[in-house]
């Protein structure tokens, strides 16, 4: 048994700290909360010792006497534009008091609360998933984004600055969930509103207990650096309401304009930027950092997950996704006598040629080949008797293997693919895999089937295919 | 059979002084190997692949190890012949003077480097890449064994040189080149010089490509180098006592070096600081179980040698139904600690090498004039 833990939570009454608060309690390692807050507790547990403090009191150190770890959460986050000072001494002036008031208490680990707002919403973001190393430069017009992205910087310089302090910042999307998230009201209706006229980016949803348990990997990993936390698969708005089996209620941009006066009016709480961020560029992550080295294994993986299942609604596909996948995969293939794939991946497909069969066994066995010929590629149904190798493994190997969380080299060693045939035609699964996850950057030949696999398979995922 | 060792200079979050130890460890491994009678010491030439290859000198390690050892052969496991790396005159040069300072145990390996960050790095056209290897490789045999080389072809119009000093062996040291696809295992045989097969496959795939490359280096007839009908692969390899310990740590070895591999080779990308998204912990206990059970699987590949000196065996033995000429073990991978490659080689060379024989081959001869 570890040395128990006693941890310190800021911003305990909030939206996340209530979530964070359930997830604390529950490990057995740690034997106390400290959890400040502005305003009264939400709830009560033995574990939890509630005070009402404000991060910038200069002596706000007091509360964490005797604590080793602290989770960094307080936040202006809707209603920042009401009153920009008061924000920025919050956010900013907060932050940087109650971290530096931790480190003198002692503490050895930190985890603060940053955002993907942190990278800012700009046209570059467009070129693909944003890793951990990207610039931070939250927009200046946007103070969730610059203020997120100010204290990004000064916490990541503080971790530099203390090497003995285990100071990690984690990076969620916007989450929902039941607990912590008031605002899902309007999602059980019928109708689902959205503000039209933008560009509709793809916009990830996390579930609010998988950020819980982020940060709560981070804080028992003592793990050290920044943490993209979201969903894979992110989903433009308009296409959250048929996720969450509502009809959606186009809103025209023009009303924007009158959330600005109910906001003035004080006849409704969010800052109307929030609503325009459905017209900035999109602020699409990869969270592979967080899945490999704090072993972040979201219970809802998909945004498409997330908000069926906030609406109750699981995932028709989810018990025979590659049923779903690769049986679109084949009417796409037997209406258009191909797949599509633009004309540099032909070139680089001439110098493949035959098939490969692939196997998924489990409870909805589904067999398939692949078929290579003069730059076309296709799927087809059933097992190609004259293939040039046969790959089979679990259908739920292959999704641990999409999702990032197995890698191929592993799954090879551990016999959970197994293939027989020429070896390099048995690879096309690695390819598969690697498209996937890496469709975006890859260049070379040897990439080439992984790119068009990667682009085929994002194109025509399981989540797409029912969703639309 | 024949059993090698194949160093790229691996490590794991390296720190300056682990770096320079590292060095020093592998010099303290071969010098164990040639006592045990391994057979050629490998060595790779890479440029800036951090974590995954820190041998970007050769030439230096191997003149370092021949004056080490005694009987070891030692190889370049490949040259990178393209000449924004090297010049084709400076690579014969610097392989005959080590030839005659190691007595005639050079093995020589040519290749042009297949990663991106390597490629750029040396502002390499990629397109030429493969015409450029060709080129050297036409060229070096000549220097080795004219008097006066003259040459002009695509990318060199080399006027009258003496090129020297000449190697030791006769009429040079034994040729080879890196390969992984069927393709161009075919394609080296065609040239008539050995095989280093880097890639992995079943049985059957390795035995089908071992007997292409045969018929193809039957036919060849090399005019200005002497054939050398060699195949040799190159496995993680690790062999304690204890067959779990050895699973343990070489399978994780061998997940790192796969998983570096895969970053440098097949992600698109250049990577910079220490590699993301690579294994570098121990597999679960159940896993680990899954993947010593499936070493003797009938569908599983021949390719990892990690086991007790039993395990090892039985793999060997499956190269060797293959058609293998030579087994390249790569025991030092980024993640394996110095002592363990130390009892490996060990462990190996005691009980495992003596199992099999080891046939006379042209370049057992090369080495060992009269």
């Amino acid at each position: 048994m570890p040395e128990p833990r006693r941890v310190a939570v800021t911003g305990a009454a909030g939206r996340l700290g209530r979530v964070m608060l359930d997830r604390l309690v529950l490990a057995p390692e740690i034997d106390r909360v400290v959890a400040l807050d502005l305003r009264p507790p939400a709830a009560s547990h033995a574990k939890v010792e509630s005070v009402i403090a404000d991060v910038r009191d200069p002596e706000v150190g007091r509360h964490f006497a005797g604590c080793d770890s602290l989770i960094h959460l307080a936040f202006v986050v809707e209603r920042g534009s009401r009153d920009p000072r008061r924000t920025d001494s919050i956010n900013v002036g907060g932050t940087e008091n109650a971290l530096r008031a931790a480190i003198d208490a002692g503490v050895d680990t930190i985890v603060h609360a940053s955002s993907v707002a942190a990278y800012g919403f700009h046209p570059e973001n467009q070129s693909g998933p944003l890793t951990e190393d990207a610039p931070i430069r939250g927009n200046e017009d946007f103070y969730y984004a610059r203020t997120k992205a100010a204290t990004d910087r000064w916490v990541t310089e503080l971790g530099a600055a203390h090497p003995d302090v285990a100071v990690s910042l984690l990076r969620p999307s916007i989450f929902l969930g039941p607990r912590g998230n008031g605002r899902l009201r309007p999602f059980h209706g019928r109708l689902f509103p959205y503000v039209t006229g933008g560009s509709d980016p793809p916009t990830h949803v996390t579930h609010e207990d998988d950020v819980a348990e982020a940060f709560y990997l981070a804080l028992s990993q003592r793990a050290r650096g920044a943490f993209n936390i979201a969903t894979g698969d992110p989903l433009p708005v308009s296409a959250w309401a048929e996720n969450m089996g509502m009809r959606p209620m186009p809103i025209p941009a023009g009303a924007l304009s009158l959330a600005e006066l109910a906001y003035r009016a004080r006849l409704i709480d969010v800052s109307p930027e929030w609503l325009r961020v459905g017209r900035r560029y999109p602020i699409v992550v990869s969270s592979a950092r967080a899945r490999r080295q704090l072993r972040w294994h979201p219970r809802y993986p998909t945004t498409g997950a997330v908000l069926r299942a906030l609406a109750g609604r699981p995932h028709a596909a989810a018990s025979r996704g590659t049923k779903i996948l690769f049986g679109t995969l084949a009417t796409i293939t037997r209406v258009r006598g191909s797949l599509p794939v633009d004309e540099r991946a032909r070139q680089e497909l001439r110098a493949f040629g035959g098939s490969a069969n692939l196997m998924f066994t489990g409870a909805h066995p589904s067999e398939w080949h692949v078929r290579f010929s003069g730059g076309r590629v296709g799927v087809y149904r059933g097992i190609d008797p004259s293939a040039r190798s046969t790959t089979s493994m679990k259908e739920e190997v292959f999704f641990r293997l999409l999702d990032g969380e197995l890698s191929y080299a592993h799954a090879n060693m551990t016999g959970k693919i197994r293939h027989h045939g020429e070896g390099n035609m048995s690879m096309i699964v690695g390819a598969i895999v690697g498209g996937f996850r890496q469709a975006a950057s890859a260049e070379g030949r040897a990439a080439a089937p992984a790119r068009v696999w990667g682009r085929l398979v994002m194109r025509n995922g399981p989540e797409r295919s029912t969703s639309r | 059979m024949k059993f090698s060792l194949f160093y790229e200079m691996q490590i794991s979050h390296p720190t300056r002084p682990s770096e320079t130890q590292l060095f020093h460890d592998c010099v303290t491994q071969v010098e164990l190997a040639d006592q045990l009678g391994y057979h050629c010491i490998w060595e790779v030439e890479h440029h800036g692949l951090f974590e995954y290859s820190h041998s970007s000198a050769p030439e230096v390690f191997l003149s370092f190890v021949a004056a080490r050892t005694k009987n070891v052969r030692v190889g370049h496991g490949i040259t990178l012949t393209p000449h924004r790396y090297n010049h084709p005159i400076r690579i014969a040069e610097r392989i005959a003077t080590l030839d005659i300072l190691s007595g005639g145990r050079v093995n020589w390996g040519s290749g042009k480097s297949s990663s991106l960050t390597e490629q750029l790095a040396f502002e390499n056209d990629v397109s030429q890449l493969h015409a450029q290897w060709l080129e050297a490789l036409d060229m070096i045999p000549r220097m080795w064994q004219q008097d006066v080389f003259q040459y002009k072809g695509t990318f060199f119009d080399v006027p009258p040189i003496q090129v020297i000093p000449k190697p030791v062996q006769q009429p040079h040291p034994p040729i080879f080149a890196a390969c992984s696809k069927p393709e161009s295992a075919v394609a080296v045989g065609q040239l008539g010089i050995g095989a280093l097969n880097f890639a992995i496959g079943n049985d059957d795939y390795l035995g089908r490509k071992v007997d292409d490359y045969r018929a193809a280096v039957r036919d060849a007839n090399p005019a200005i180098y002497q054939k050398n009908d060699h195949f040799a692969c190159t496995p993680v390899t690790l062999c304690l006592p204890d067959d779990r310990k050895a699973c343990r740590y070489g399978m994780r070895g061998a997940l790192f070096f796969a998983e570096a591999l895969g970053t440098y080779y097949f992600s698109g990308k250049r990577p910079i600081g220490p590699l993301e998204e690579i294994n570098r912990e121990f597999m679960r206990d159940d896993d680990l179980d899954d993947a010593m059970a499936f070493r003797g699987a009938d569908d599983a590949p021949a390719m990892n040698i990690i086991g007790d000196p039993a395990h090892c065996r039985e793999i060997v033995s499956r190269f060797e139904r293959a058609g293998v000429d030579e087994i390249i073990c790569v025991m030092q991978t980024g993640t394996v600690p110095h002592e363990l490659v130390m009892e490996s080689l060990r462990t190996f060379g005691e009980q495992v090498i003596p199992h099999f024989s080891t046939d006379t081959t042209m370049e057992r001869r090369a080495a060992d004039p009269g």
